[in-house]
């Protein structure tokens, strides 16, 4: 049941008119931001989407300062996004609980906040970085330039060979 | 699209915050990805308030020297960031001569630095339980922790320590007096050392002594203990506790035998735990002690424990053979295990 246009089949799109949507840090700092910058947090567009949006989000996980740089990241980006953008380059996000790199909903690469806890949700996106993929497809996915000459790369493994191991 | 590397201009405590989150082996291995990831996962760790290296993966892995220096490594990039350390925690598989002034040296410096928690474990993860006994009896390696270490009041609040030896370190330190929780694993403390270390830990909740050879005559007092743990100490023959708020107990040693007279009616209690009407759960075990071709020894097993734990709600024995002529009416609701190991 949505609250706002006060249907139980609600598209979503009767509270969307220049909405503003509070994110609320661990440390009780009030960021207003556009509903449209926010919801590049798949998360918090599912919150907003059921209307649990009211009163702000509260984010226990994340400070204001990581906040504010995803935030400055998100405003800057939501104006750049095309809805329909397919993209499978990596979004990285971090919430104190969880780090989420999956594929990215809007544009090419997407910060997403995910409070797990507060939302009283499980994380929809899995953890690549947990899956221990080799140094090679991390470069690639996330673009990194590996710029280690190989016999520097072949002392770096030999110093932590116990975390190469399988 | 552009080909910008986005992850690595996160800042900082962003990416810190990411690599604390994943397992240690995994965040290692970012450290093949650029030069600018290479020391990033170490860095991540030194800036955060706890240091945790119990991964056993970590301590497996490779040789306990290469682990120690990595250890080492975190924490001088923890010291120059000054940021506050409050737990410290390392699990090496052994130590040597080559790096023990190290290993002490974390442990003081952590100490010095405010931490609330120290923990040490330096005996290697061993799949079999037998050849842990074994383990126990020999190659008792003790690195010395010296004297000053506890000298003044310090935040340590939990300590953890297996295979040091105290004996250098007063039993009244002013740095023992504020702790909550004491695990000493493979040390030399000796019974009067136990009584004098539970006067001055006027505040201890948890007790926990596993594999000390010097341990005959057990005699614990506190106030605040709940939970009191006895491990593997072979040469326990009798056990007196007063501790009114005790909630938890566990025994695994030898047979404590009742010792009496030819006059039966003589006999003298080898275990008194005193009045403990909070306790909830008690573990006996003696597998892997005592004689198992003397099966009288068995009937006396667990009787004067059985007397003072038997109100507890959930009781779980270990043993093999055991009788219990002498209980009417004993509420267990835990299981039996009646095998062989």
């Amino acid at each position: 049941f949505c609250e706002i246009c006060l249907t139980n089949n609600c598209d979503g799109s009767a509270g969307k008119i220049a909405t503003m949507i509070a994110l609320v840090s661990s440390d009780n700092e009030r960021f207003e931001v556009s509903e449209e910058a926010a919801s590049q947090s798949q998360t918090i567009r599912n919150m907003i989407e059921d209307g649990c949006a009211d009163g702000g989000i509260p984010l226990p996980n994340v400070t204001s300062s990581v906040l504010a740089k995803v935030l400055e990241y998100c405003n800057k980006h939501a104006a750049t996004t095309t809805p329909d953008a397919a993209s499978t380059e990596a979004v990285i996000g971090s919430a104190g609980t969880r780090a989420v790199l999956g594929p990215a909903r809007h544009g090419p690469v997407v910060l997403r906040a995910v409070p797990c806890r507060a939302a009283g949700r499980r994380c929809p996106e899995g953890c690549r970085l947990d899956e221990g993929q080799d140094a090679g497809a991390d470069q690639a996915t996330f673009k990194i330039e590996n710029d280690f000459r190989p016999e520097d790369v072949e002392k770096i493994r030999k110093e932590n060979a116990w975390a190469f191991e399988e | 699209m552009e080909e910008e590397d986005r992850l690595s201009s996160l800042p900082d405590d962003l990416l810190h915050s990411i690599l604390r989150e994943v397992p240690l082996k995994h965040a290692a291995r970012t450290s093949a990805l650029s030069q600018q990831w290479a020391s990033r996962w170490l860095r991540a760790l030194a800036s955060s308030s706890v240091i945790d290296f119990t991964d056993r993966d970590f301590a497996r892995g490779q040789t306990p020297a290469r682990a120690a220096a990595t250890v080492s490594r975190c924490l001088q990039l923890h010291a120059d960031n000054g940021a506050p350390l409050d737990v410290f925690r390392v699990a090496l598989d052994g130590c040597d001569g080559a790096f023990e002034r190290d290993v002490v040296g974390w442990v003081a410096s952590a100490v010095a630095r405010g931490a609330r928690e120290v923990e040490v474990d330096l005996t290697p993860a061993q799949g079999n339980r037998a050849q842990q006994l074994d383990a126990d009896q020999y190659g008792v390696a003790f690195l010395e922790l010296p004297g000053d270490v506890f000298l003044t009041e310090n935040s340590l609040a939990r300590l953890s320590l297996d295979r040091f030896s105290l004996h250098a370190v007063p039993p009244g330190a002013p740095g023992l007096a504020g702790l909550r929780s004491l695990s000493l694993s493979h040390a030399d403390i000796t019974d009067d050392t136990v009584q004098a270390v539970l006067s001055t830990c006027c505040f201890l909740e948890l007790l926990s002594l596993t594999s000390c050879h010097l341990l005959t005559s057990v005699r614990i007092a506190g106030e605040n203990l709940r939970r009191l743990e006895l491990v593997r100490c072979p040469a326990v023959q009798d056990l007196r506790v007063a501790a009114p708020a005790l909630e938890s107990f566990a025994f695994h040693g030898d047979v404590v035998h009742s010792y009496s007279n030819d006059d039966v009616d003589d006999r003298v209690a080898a275990v008194d735990l005193g009045a403990t009407p909070a306790l909830r759960d008690a573990y006996l075990s003696h597998i892997g002690f005592g004689c198992e071709d003397d099966a009288n020894d068995m009937e006396y097993a667990y009787t004067d424990f059985l007397s003072c734990v038997a109100h507890a709600p959930a009781l779980t024995l270990c043993s093999v053979g055991l009788q219990v002529p002498y209980i009417s009416s004993l509420l267990v609701v835990a299981t039996c295990y009646l095998s062989r190991f």
